[in-house]
């Protein structure tokens, strides 16, 4: 398999989770006509969710809303990018990250349902499903409970084309988000095919929620947001290892407004050089 | 002297305009021996009950939903074809004034049964054992918000105290506008037997005469913020943050002659001169947007629930009026500039740019009532500015995030392209017609309308007219048509007054809508609407 389809498979592991306004009832999951008024997240309008700003996020905080768009910014696929993932420090201590570039592509994520997917038997308790990458139809499957967001597997839209389930679900998030949190994960990935070829990986999640800060869009500040730190290192059959780091920047009720994905087996934990830079793009 | 004393009595009668004592409190005259103060405290009792009654005719134009999904006016629940919708509704108001001294005065305001609809709380709302359907209740209950009712059996509105000081009048505590400002077009009291608004206010007023004028100054505490009554019911409660206050300063000056002077100089041949102008400064440094959310009244906030709104508004309004022997000529235009640097609800979000206002609107009437014959006709223009949003911007549902083409209401700002909310609404207490601003817009904003009428009133109190109204949009964008003319209405009043306490009022209204009222996306044209309209109303 090569090197470029891993990199595919790994990338963007966490689920993108979704602008609340559209209205969240209590199964979390809502008809299609959210999406025409959730497609515009500005704040001046009643907020459905209602968050606190107190700097941790709960689970009725981020609310999964499934049948909504949200565009991003991204560098085109295959293009790096120079970055702040730790943004500015003032003299008060007030951290602020710079995301208010609006150069690059329009990358639309749909959060879907699993139900009626071909896979849907294969993930039995999983709710939704999400585009992973730029550049990639291959969806992360996720399950969405009160206490955390589990990544359950990998599946392509087309049949049998590529079907990847862990032994064991993934904590990508665990609520209530606060700053300081920190877990590990091990899970693997056997008998499984990507794009047609068999496929096995170990993978080890290293996640940390490792700053709170202040990030700055075009037109918006959104206070006391969260970066989730993800340091995946996958390990194939034959002794290939790939390591690499997404940092996740999430804030009450809006969810993931950015992302920044470290190239292939970086080393440099504070590096400055992305494989992709995502930002919310704003009407 | 003598002078003084008589304006400071025109003053106390102007600023008790809503309120029924009069003469009893006229500040002794100079001159008089008045050996010793004697407390003559007495109590009166002013106020109304009204019922009133509506039959609503394909208010919805028969056009279509919106973009949204909503139609222009409600649609029968069990049928949306059907064309009629029916229902009635009371309201029984008592203001009862006590008069401590001569000078001392407090006064209420209280509704009961406050614009209940007639059937709305019938025993068996919620079901219980006696009544398990509503087809077998026994009768009506009293509201309770919450449980069979949106709202309270009783409401009190206003209570406030008024002391004539040998320099002025001050007023103090829960008030309605002191007088009816003008026309009533920007500021109303809701005194009129068909308001369905009761502006109430927390004020310190005190109004003075000098110089042949009525001199104003007032202090509103327009919103307090969170207040220490959550952290310890039991104490005196205070407001925890001053910053988060939303204050209002006015001023105002004014030469008014009230009704029965206006008559007396009419008859002498004098003319009628009054004019006034009234300003205000409005501000607010940071708001607790959690705190107005529903059940934002129990949650407890810090410093991380705190947006730095910055708001200031600044209004302005000036109004003249003329009335010599047999014509009357009035005119009132207002104006309201603001700015709020940030009009995040979110405090966890900061909107970067400002949202800025300027919006103005005025009304000009102009009459004619020939000799005794009771005949008078006139003619009113009324304007107010508009946004080139989509909708008209009177009253947008909470949950909607944009107003799109097609809409009939909706924000009017979209940030960051547009900025701006510019539309002037009319107070929705002031009543322009039967169904177009009344009903469907719900006031006039973004619109000006020529309004010619007719009048005959006898002397043994039935009334009649006939009004038309021709309407238009400012702003092409904002009527769902997308275009301007809006339409033309007819309504026909009848009213009767029997024994000086009983009204009865009747209003029929056709509306004719015009292009600015069809549905483009459905390729559907906007048809008439007809509205009946009674009130019948006991005057205390």
């Amino acid at each position: 398999m090569g090197r470029s389809n891993l990199r595919l498979l790994t990338g963007a592991l966490l689920c993108t989770l979704l602008l609340g306004v559209g209205g969240c009832p209590d199964n979390g999951v809502v008809g299609p006509d959210a999406a025409a008024d959730a497609a515009t997240p500005l704040p001046d309008a009643m907020p459905v969710c209602q968050g606190n700003n107190d700097g941790i996020i709960t689970s009725a905080e981020m609310p999964m809303v499934s049948g909504i768009t949200v565009n991003y910014l991204v560098n085109a696929p295959g293009t790096s990018v120079g970055v702040q993932p730790s943004g500015t420090v003032d003299g008060g201590g007030e951290r602020t990250w710079d995301f208010t570039d609006t150069g690059g592509e329009v990358f639309a994520i749909t959060l879907d349902t699993i139900w009626g997917r071909w896979f849907e038997s294969d993930f039995s308790d999983a709710h939704y499903v999400s585009t992973l990458a730029p550049g990639s139809d291959v969806l992360g499957v996720y399950r969405a409970a009160d206490d955390a967001i589990w990544l359950l597997g990998f599946a392509s839209p087309q049949q049998d084309q590529t079907l990847a389930v862990y032994d064991e679900p993934v904590p990508l998030i665990r609520f209530p988000i606060s700053e300081g949190q920190s877990w590990a994960v091990v899970a693997h990935i056997t008998n499984a095919v990507y794009d047609g070829q068999p496929f096995a990986s170990t993978d080890t999640y290293n996640i940390s929620v490792d700053q709170r800060g202040t990030l700055e869009l075009p037109y918006l500040s959104l206070h006391n947001t969260l970066r989730l730190r993800v340091e995946l290192t996958q390990s194939l059959p034959g002794g290939q290892t790939i390591r690499r780091t997404q940092l996740l920047y999430v804030h009450e009720c809006y969810g993931e407004l950015g992302r920044i994905v470290s190239v292939d087996n970086e080393t440099d934990p504070n590096f400055t050089t992305a494989a992709e830079f995502r930002r919310l793009a704003l009407p | 002297m003598k002078l003084r004393y008589q304006v400071l009595a025109v003053v106390f009668a102007v600023t008790a305009a809503s309120n029924p004592v009069r003469a009893q409190l006229a500040p002794p005259s100079p001159g008089s021996e008045a050996l010793e103060q004697r407390p003559d405290s007495t109590l009166s009792l002013k106020g109304y009950l009204r019922v009133r009654g509506d039959m609503f005719h394909n208010l919805d134009l028969d056009r279509g939903p919106t973009p949204q999904g909503s139609y222009l006016f409600p649609l029968p629940a069990s049928n949306p074809r059907a064309q009629v919708l029916q229902s009635a509704n009371m309201r029984l108001r008592l203001e009862p004034a006590w008069r401590v001294t001569r000078s001392v005065r407090i006064i209420m305001q209280v509704d009961f049964l406050d614009n209940v609809v007639l059937g709305s709380t019938p025993a068996g709302l919620p079901r219980d054992r006696w009544t398990p359907m509503s087809a077998a209740t026994l009768g009506q209950v009293s509201p309770d918000s919450g449980t069979n009712s949106w709202r309270d059996a009783v409401i009190l509105r206003r209570a406030w105290g008024e002391v004539l000081l040998p320099f002025g009048v001050l007023a103090v505590g829960r008030q309605g506008a002191l007088m009816n400002w003008g026309t009533g077009f920007f500021i109303n009291a809701g005194n009129d037997l068909d308001a369905d608004r009761s502006d109430s206010a927390d004020r310190a007023v005190f109004a003075t005469s000098l110089a042949g004028h009525l001199w104003m100054l007032a202090f509103e505490w327009s919103a307090s913020g969170p207040t220490s009554a959550g952290l310890w019911p039991d104490d005196q409660p205070f407001d925890r943050d001053p910053r988060d206050n939303v204050r209002t300063w006015a001023f105002g000056f004014a030469r008014f002659h009230s009704d029965a002077g206006v008559r007396r100089r009419v008859r002498a041949g004098v003319p009628s001169v009054n004019y006034g102008l009234l300003a205000s400064y409005r501000t607010q440094k940071i708001d607790v947007p959690g705190y107005y959310a529903p059940d934002g009244l129990h949650g407890s906030y810090g410093p991380s629930a705190v947006v730095n709104r910055g708001l200031q508004t600044v209004s302005a309004d000036l109004w003249f009026r003329v009335v010599h022997r047999s014509f009357r000529l009035e005119l009132e235009a207002a104006v309201i500039w603001g700015r709020i640097g940030d009009a995040s609800l979110d405090p966890g979000l900061s909107l970067g740019t400002a949202v800025e206002s300027l919006q103005y609107g005025g009304v000009i009437q102009a009459s004619w009532a020939p000799g005794r014959s009771g005949w008078s006709l006139g003619v009113e223009v009324g304007l107010a500015s508009g946004d080139p949003a989509p909708g008209f911007g009177v009253r947008s549902p909470l949950d909607q995030a944009q107003a799109v083409p097609g809409d009939l209401d909706g924000p009017q700002f979209r940030l960051p392209q547009d900025n701006r909310v510019d539309n002037f609404r009319f107070h929705p207490n002031y009543h322009v017609d039967l169904i177009l601003f009344r009903r469907i817009l719900g006031t006039v904003t973004d619109a000006v309308y020529l309004r010619p009428w007719v009048r005959w009133k006898s002397r043994w109190g039935l009334a009649l007219e006939a009004v038309a109204i021709s309407s238009f949009a400012l702003q092409e964008a904002s009527p769902p048509g997308g275009q301007r003319p809006l339409g033309v209405e007819l309504d026909l009043g009848a009213s009767f007054k029997f024994d000086r306490s009983f009204v009865v009022r009747l209003g029929f209204g056709v509306l004719v809508p015009l292009s600015g009222l069809d549905n483009v996306a459905l390729g559907l044209k906007a048809k008439p609407a007809t509205t009946l309209h009674v009130l019948m109303g006991f005057v205390l």
